[in-house]
């Protein structure tokens, strides 16, 4: 899949900047992020998350700076050859036609399908090993307009999965669902970006699921790369203190190592008060 | 069940539609002032066919009887076939790309700026090119104008917002509308006529409209079949579409080019003809479900159906007079509405 990339980076990202009307949303912002990598984008609201990861996507249009997907300006892809290079999925889908599950899922297969064709049994054979990968096989027959916030976004990534893309670009996958829903969702990305070696630039809210999943953390704030590198390096009391505005305790999990963010009430310990 | 699993089933079906939208139009040939069997209809019909028909049907049939069938019922007959398709059509086609199923035909000004067009037509005396007399080619340069005009308000610099369309839709239709009354005012004498046009009717057929109406329609159709699924993957939202391959902008300016070409022609050849392009397509949706593979030519089929029956109503109810078409299609899409309407208050 990304075999047919042998060196360079993934996403490069030069002098991006953003801004609606005086408002500068995303300030000269530089990246290079690596091939088969696990990368969260942090940061309060409002700091330019998703902007940025639209940008990516060129979704949004940036007034100075390009994005290099593969080495090449993401503006100059057809949507369909951008298509075979990056899949996206955004927060919180709702689609109030009542497709059936697995007609969503066959949709990430248009990037290949031609104008005058339509899904061929290959398709269908990808769909169902996604769907089965994804657990949502047993939902392929229920319209999406019937389906839990957990089922739907599992739905959702299998349409992005089926897309076969050497990117995955995530937007908040995680933020509505329970802890259990949450758990099983990064884990389903994670395995999946680790056997496909797929590079994976999601947004996220919770600092912990970053720190866990994440191999590299890009920090956010008021539109500008506060910091980035390994969590443990990101994820420190002062980086937090001058980002969030809070203090918080971090320490070592002690499950994996990895750091844990514990926020501190500005009321002290209010359960003994 | 995907699309591809269900495909058997859905060609039986359409094949079974196409049958009832033939017997349909077998028994309005049977129907009217003078009385004919649908057996007779169907005699004269199959001696017309080329090469075979002489052949098949030896009997001689009176000439008044197939000048009856042939000259005058058939051309309408096939006219409300042609135009019910092309409004039910392009309903389905705005219905999915504003993802609205209270929008039609005539959301983007079809109708006011062939209104407009039209009643200039009439007023100028403008004599017939092509076919389709002057109203008709007014009615139909009106139309596109109008669509193009609010296409251009609602675009903001590379992208088309489809609710600034839909609002700037709305605007020029109301403005438009204040320019026919206001030449309706100052043309008294023309007044009834512009009326009766804005309602719709069928009554002045002539084979040069039907095969106009058919070559046009047919081919609109035709490409616009290719975008089907393109128009599923659109319902998922426009920044989705991308992600899957749709070059979305463009897209949208085909789709919307071509739904407007095809409900201009259906209202250059027959006037304004409600509710058509609002009902047909939510209804088969409701039915069949959203996808436009099966949406669009099954929508055509029913819409034809469906106007050939209100026209012969229109012509045969209070025989020898005539009821607008357009009263009939809005007396029957009026309550439907109200169903939709009640159907969403309780989701609420």
């Amino acid at each position: 899949m990304s075999s047919k990339y042998s060196s360079g980076f993934s996403i490069e990202i030069r002098g991006l900047n953003w801004q609606i009307g005086k408002a500068r949303i995303l300030k000269d912002i530089g990246l290079q992020l690596n091939k088969n990598s696990f990368i969260g984008i942090i940061g309060p609201n409002g700091s330019g998350k998703t902007t940025l990861l639209r940008s990516i996507s060129s979704w949004y249009k940036p007034d100075a700076g390009t994005v290099l997907i593969h080495g090449r300006d993401v503006l100059s892809y057809t949507s369909r050859a951008l298509a075979h290079e990056m899949a996206f999925v955004t927060q919180n889908a709702r689609i109030e036609f009542e497709f059936t599950a697995m007609d969503i899922v066959l949709m990430g297969r248009s990037p290949y399908i031609s104008r005058f064709g339509s899904e061929n049994q290959e398709d269908i054979e990808k769909s169902r090993k996604v769907m089965e990968l994804t657990r949502t096989w047993e939902l392929r027959d229920r319209s999406v307009t019937t389906l839990s916030a957990g089922e739907m976004q599992r739905v959702m990534i299998a349409r992005a999965l089926v897309q076969d893309t050497p990117i995955l670009l995530m937007d908040e996958p995680i933020s509505n669902l329970d802890i259990n829903h949450q758990i099983q969702i990064m884990d389903l990305i994670k395995g999946y970006q680790r056997d496909k070696n797929v590079t994976v630039v999601m947004v996220l809210h919770d600092l912990n699921i970053a720190a866990q999943y994440c191999e590299q953390l890009i920090l956010l704030s008021r539109g500008e790369i506060f910091c980035s590198g390994e969590p443990e390096t990101v994820l420190t009391r002062d980086n937090i203190r001058a980002v969030y505005g809070i203090d918080v305790h971090i320490m070592e999990n002690p499950l994996n190592g990895h750091p844990m963010v514990v926020p501190i009430s500005t009321l002290g310990n209010p359960t003994l008060t | 069940m995907i699309y591809m699993h269900k495909k058997k089933y859905y060609r039986k079906v359409y094949i079974a539609l196409l049958i009832t939208l033939f017997v349909v139009v077998l028994f309005s040939c049977s129907v009217g002032a003078a009385d004919l069997s649908m057996v007779d209809a169907f005699k004269i019909i199959i001696q017309k066919l080329p090469f075979v028909g002489q052949i098949l049907i030896e009997e001689p049939i009176t000439n008044t009887m197939v000048s009856i069938i042939w000259r005058i019922r058939m051309p309408r007959i096939l006219l409300a076939g042609i135009v019910g398709a092309a409004l039910a059509f392009s309903g389905t086609i705005y219905q999915g790309l504003f993802k609205n199923p209270m929008a039609e035909s005539f959301v983007l000004g079809v109708s006011a700026g062939a209104a407009l067009g039209g009643a200039i037509g009439m007023i100028l005396g403008i004599s017939r090119v092509m076919g389709i007399g002057g109203t008709g080619l007014m009615a139909f340069t009106g139309a596109l104008l109008t669509t193009y005009l609010v296409y251009q308000l609602g675009r903001t610099g590379g992208r088309v917002s489809m609710t600034s369309l839909l609002l700037a839709g709305m605007a020029i239709n109301f403005m438009l509308s204040a320019a026919i009354s206001l030449l309706m005012i100052f043309n008294r004498q023309r007044m009834d006529n512009i009326i009766m046009w804005t309602m719709g009717s069928f009554a002045n057929s002539t084979w040069g409209k039907v095969v106009l109406a058919f070559i046009t329609v047919i081919a609109g159709m035709l490409v616009t079949r290719f975008f089907a699924r393109d128009l599923n993957v659109l319902l998922m939202g426009e920044e989705e579409a991308k992600h899957l391959g749709i070059d979305v902008e463009r897209t949208k300016k085909i789709l919307l080019a071509l739904s407007s070409f095809i409900a201009a022609m259906a209202v250059a050849v027959s006037g304004i003809i409600g509710f058509v392009g609002l009902i047909v397509p939510h209804a088969i949706r409701l039915v069949m479900g959203p996808d436009h593979r099966v949406l669009l030519p099954y929508s055509a089929v029913v819409g034809s159906i469906f106007l050939i029956i209100a026209d012969t109503m229109a012509r045969t109810l209070v025989s020898p007079l005539e009821i607008p078409v357009g009263i009939i299609t809005a007396l029957a899409g009026a309550p439907f509405f109200l169903y939709l309407l009640s159907r969403k208050k309780r989701e609420m």
